[in-house]
């Protein structure tokens, strides 16, 4: 075995060119379908953890699109409060919102778990937060690794500092009682860190399972529109628009419709979040058909590229075989060289990627399983070269 | 020594472009001798060389090298009988133009099981035959006397019992010819080895100890 790898490294030395192509091509094959699996596995986590939070048949979110003879310029704040209302003193109905944000902090120490976030036409370094009601600690099973949440009585006032729970990431850089400032001079109070590798399900934008290490959680108070600040307030608009509604009879929903259906500004739409699961699983379909195609292009192409080259390599190469064989190879020997220029260029393709990707187990079955039609994209060639007698090899010339 | 009892080789059996290249060869080739083989071109001498250098096997008949039958051994098998017991020489030196005149010597080491001090054993050998000056160059810098002798300390270098020589000369100038006819004698006579010549050349026939005549398939 050594003597033919060492033949194979010089083979793949002598064609540098068309083994690099290779090799990017199976790289590129293995991380697509990697990618492709990864989602599909992704979604299939995010409805499992989904499922055990709450019954996605009995949960719905709300879309507004506005009425055709809607002319704008009123804003119908009474629907939306009594909605609002009537659902959350209701107990036939637990419903939770969260919405997604970035704080410019002046005075937290400096650390990676910032980002760069675009506001108007430049760029600036922000911290992700995500405003939640109560209901969504509860919903989705938080846990603290250190002090508390936030009451759920919170109100904004203007001179207050408002109480965050930082994800996990954040011990490292604060406190409990630590008090940091955005650039609007807005005070926040550190009450609360989450337990490592927390997680919820956002269904609204059918994103998934997101993990909170890096999140700023703020509380919501939802309150009037005209008694909005920047900070820390959202209306009952912005409220319905990112909630979910957890109801224990499906059949209640009827009722959030009937306070919906006197609205003249907009037609509120009561949407199932197994619809929603629906729309998840559609992107997902989507990128997975996308990747699909590229791949079976690519597999194609790199399949013709295997056999091409390897016939070609054997007809080139049949001089120097027939010399091998004066010296005692047989053409096991052979095939076993060309067998091991493609498993060289695959175990790279495999390392890399593997480096690339973090997933390990996909990757490794994925590889495995490239390995296999590369061997098969071999045939042709080892058919040919097994047919050959010993005497046709000697009798041709290059 | 190696012995051919009613070998045959037929191409394309039962095929309508069959072809008996080798017709119930019967031959006793004593060993440390040297023969040539000669006869018009098709006539089959490449077919029984590569057949006596277990590089093909024989449609029919019984080989005995060394009086164990071979002819029914794996190729595997045949590879190592080959490997171990036969060197080549050619017309066209089949030396890899890549590669250098050491590594080029070194191709049957790769597949022989005594691989100690291969380089020692090379450079000896290369100076014996006058090349070992020439161990780093490359083939394709060598002229035609030299890419023989290559060959030729290729042939030698597991020191095998049978050197097969396929028109050796057939590229050469008359004195490099000479010369490399010379190499065969006294790689037959000091390192008493067996020597079979393909050949068409008369006068190199003349310089063996018999000749071997073969027409059709068969021998006269």
């Amino acid at each position: 075995m050594p003597v033919q790898l060492k033949f194979a490294l010089g083979d793949i030395w002598r064609k540098k060119l068309y083994f690099i192509s290779f090799f990017i091509q199976i790289m590129l094959i293995i991380l697509l379908i990697t990618e492709c699996f990864s989602l599909i596995y992704k979604k299939q986590e995010a409805f499992y953890h989904l499922s055990k939070a709450f019954d996605t048949s009995n949960a719905f979110y709300i879309s507004m699109v506005e009425k055709e003879e809607f002319v704008g310029g009123e804003h119908e704040e009474n629907i939306m409060k009594d909605l609002y209302t009537y659902i959350d003193k209701n107990d036939k109905y637990i419903s939770f919102a969260n919405i997604e944000n970035y704080i410019e902090i002046k005075d937290i120490p400096k650390n990676s778990l910032s980002v760069e976030v675009e506001q108007g036409p430049s760029k600036i370094l922000a911290n992700k937060t995500l405003s939640v009601s109560p209901n969504f600690i509860n919903v989705f099973d938080l846990s603290l690794s250190q002090g508390e949440f936030f009451d759920a009585s919170w109100e904004y006032v203007s001179d207050k500092n408002i109480p965050v729970v930082l994800g996990y990431s954040y011990a490292k850089y604060m406190d409990i009682d630590d008090v940091f400032t955005d650039v609007d001079n807005q005070k926040y109070k550190v009450v609360g860190f989450l337990q490592d590798g927390q997680t919820f399900v956002d269904v609204s934008f059918g994103e998934g399972v997101i993990g909170l290490n890096d999140v700023i959680l703020t509380p919501i108070d939802v309150t009037t529109f005209y008694n909005l600040f920047v900070d820390g307030n959202y209306a009952y608009e912005t409220y319905l628009e990112n909630s979910t509604i957890i109801l224990k009879n499906r059949n209640d929903i009827k009722e959030l419709r009937d306070i919906a259906k006197h609205s003249k500004t907009y037609n509120y739409n009561f949407n199932s979040v197994e619809g929603v699961s629906g729309y998840m699983e559609k992107s997902t379909q989507e990128s997975v058909g996308v990747f699909l195609f590229l791949l079976i292009l690519i597999i194609i192409f790199a399949s013709t590229l295997v056999i091409i080259n390897t016939l070609e390599f054997i007809r080139k190469n049949m001089r120097e075989f027939s010399i091998h064989i004066f010296g005692g190879a047989t053409k096991k020997h052979i095939a076993l060289r060309i067998f091991l220029q493609i498993f060289i260029v695959w175990l790279l393709s495999f390392i890399i990627s593997l480096i690339i990707s973090n997933q390990n187990f996909i990757v490794l079955g994925v590889s495995v399983v490239i390995l296999l039609l590369c061997l098969g994209a071999c045939l042709p060639s080892f058919i040919t070269l097994f047919k050959l007698q010993i005497s046709d090899i000697l009798r041709r010339k290059e | 020594m190696i012995e051919l009892k009613g070998i045959s080789k037929v191409y394309n059996k039962s095929k309508p472009n069959e072809v008996k290249a080798l017709q119930n060869i019967n031959l006793k080739i004593e060993a440390e001798s040297m023969l040539a083989i000669m006869g018009p071109s098709g006539s089959g001498k490449s077919t029984l060389l590569n057949i006596l250098g277990c590089l093909d096997v024989p449609t029919a008949g019984i080989y005995k090298l060394n009086n164990q039958e071979i002819q029914s051994l794996s190729q595997g098998k045949l590879a190592a009988v080959r490997n171990r017991h036969f060197g080549f020489v050619v017309q066209d030196f089949a030396l890899i133009e890549e590669y250098t005149v050491m590594k080029n010597v070194e191709i049957p080491l790769h597949y022989s099981k005594n691989k100690a001090n291969k380089k020692e054993r090379i450079l000896t050998l290369l100076d014996t035959l006058g090349m070992k000056e020439k161990a780093s160059e490359y083939a394709y810098n060598l002229s035609g006397g030299q890419r023989q002798r290559v060959a030729i300390a290729r042939a030698l270098i597991n020191n095998p019992d049978i050197i097969l020589a396929d028109e050796p000369t057939g590229a050469l100038d008359q004195e490099m010819g000479e010369q490399v006819l010379s190499i065969f004698k006294r790689i037959n006579k000091e390192q008493n080895k067996t020597v079979l010549i393909v050949t068409h050349d008369d006068k190199i026939a003349k310089q063996c100890e018999g000749i071997v005549n073969i027409v059709d398939g068969k021998i006269y």
